[in-house]
């Protein structure tokens, strides 16, 4: 065959693979991160082939990935108009942090509780039947606050227990499905975890934390649900 | 009162010390996510050329038109469903498996001017008008029978010889541009490539019309 001939059969290739595209349908479609990982992150050799099949079989998801491949090389260079700039700037994204943080700040008095502030709501707890822990407790040693974040509805309560001491237990009930691997409650200090507990009954206990600024991240299967932001304050008079 | 940057980090679904992402781009998501004008400003500026240009290649290599308010309709559309429900968009991103921020972002926004492509009636009225007249009218068209056999001679070829012919006869892409993507070589994709060709070559060669 010519070099005209070569031409020629890569036009007819060049046809008939943009003819094979129209018809693609979006539903069996790889997900945008499994293609990201393929133009610029590490795969194994036997998902690497898994997508390689999927690519060649569907022109959407094959575009995409020569798309961003292309996008991503050095050099390009691409001018955006000032108007349009501003235009995406203007929108103002919504924070989530509002919705799915419940706040708590309580400060240790003597024997007692006091709740500071809280984005919750404040729930009057009756006398308890029996003391938990070593120290002395009573009704207002005790602060409940509940909030709903997201899908969970979350209570946590602060119990004042010995010395300079607090038990927290944390509440979670989903109100829509339940949790696909099992609820995660984990307390942080700062970066340091300080425990973690799989709360398969939705609900987790840490015992004997002293004042100072904690996280409890809500998560199921590394997703997260949510955070609670609690400080405890120390007794300021003692 | 909180660790606040550590909390956002929580709320994207990893701890910092899991988040195979840079940090920059840890702090510019974080920021977004909880609702910071000025880390949404930040994103923004940095990605707008990524985008832009995403935009344009994908509308280039579907032959649609790259009129300025298309383009600008996409550009807009893309960060406007990055903040939508929440930045659930924005927050799908995680970084896994070493994935750039850029990448990813190529992608959604490739996918995105795909998808308003199919879906406007006159686009793909636009595209296969396009499509057919930016090919030379004066060569003859090869008949159905002859163009199952030159479709079922694809289909003969492993996976990843059909990519390699996928990138170079569809997408344009350069003997280096493929060795990137297919994790290979220069020389291998060359000596591929020669071979394949030669497969093809073989089988057209029997198709009279060549």
């Amino acid at each position: 065959m010519s070099e005209r001939d070569d031409e020629h059969m890569g036009w007819i290739l060049n046809r008939l693979l943009f003819r094979q595209g129209e018809g693609s349908a979006r539903n069996e479609c790889l997900d945008e991160g499994s293609l990201a990982i393929y133009v610029s992150g590490d795969l194994t050799d036997s998902r690497r082939r898994e997508i390689e099949e999927h690519l060649v079989a569907c022109t959407l998801c094959l575009d995409e990935v020569a798309a961003a491949y292309r996008a991503t090389q050095p050099g390009e260079v691409e001018s955006v108009r000032e108007r349009v700039l501003q235009r995406a700037m203007a929108l103002v994204p919504r924070s989530r942090a509002e919705s799915n943080i419940l706040q708590l700040v309580v400060q240790l008095i003597k024997d007692s509780l006091d709740l500071i502030s809280t984005s919750g709501e404040f729930i009057m707890t009756a006398v308890p039947a029996a003391i938990r822990g070593k120290g002395k407790s009573s009704s207002s040693g005790t602060v409940q606050v509940a909030k709903q974040l997201g899908e969970l509805m979350v209570t946590v309560e602060v119990e004042k227990t010995e010395g300079q001491f607090c038990q927290v237990t944390v509440n979670v009930r989903p109100l829509g499905r339940a949790f696909a691997d099992g609820l995660r409650i984990s307390l942080l200090s700062g970066d340091r975890e300080q425990a973690s507990y799989l709360a398969r009954q939705g609900s987790a206990t840490f015992e004997r934390i002293p004042p100072g600024e904690y996280q409890l991240a809500l998560t199921d299967s590394g997703n997260s649900l949510g955070a609670i932001c609690l400080t405890i304050k120390e007794d300021g008079r003692e | 009162m909180c660790n606040y940057r550590y909390s956002q980090l929580i709320l994207l679904g990893q701890r910092a010390h899991d988040l195979p992402m840079t940090e920059a781009e840890q702090i510019l998501l974080a920021g977004c996510i909880r609702g910071d004008k000025t880390a949404w400003n930040s994103f923004v500026i940095q990605y707008s050329k990524l985008v832009y240009y995403t935009v344009r290649k994908t509308l280039t290599l579907h032959n649609a038109e790259c009129r300025d308010e298309l383009l600008d309709d996409l550009y807009q559309e893309l960060f406007v469903s990055l903040l939508q429900n929440d930045c659930r968009k924005l927050a799908q991103f995680r970084g896994d498996g070493g994935c750039t921020l850029a990448s990813w972002l190529s992608v959604v926004t490739s996918r995105l001017t795909i998808d308003r492509l199919r879906k406007e009636k006159s686009a793909r009225v636009a595209i296969s008008e396009t499509l057919f007249s930016a090919q030379p009218t004066d060569e003859p068209l090869i008949d159905p029978d002859q163009e199952k056999t030159v479709i079922t001679a694809l289909e003969k070829l492993t996976p990843r010889e059909r990519l390699m012919i996928h990138l170079h006869f569809r997408q344009g892409l350069g003997a280096d541009e493929i060795a990137v993507i297919l994790k290979t070589s220069v020389g291998a994709v060359h000596t591929q490539k020669s071979r394949l060709l030669a497969k093809l070559r073989e089988i057209l060669g029997q198709i009279p019309s060549l």
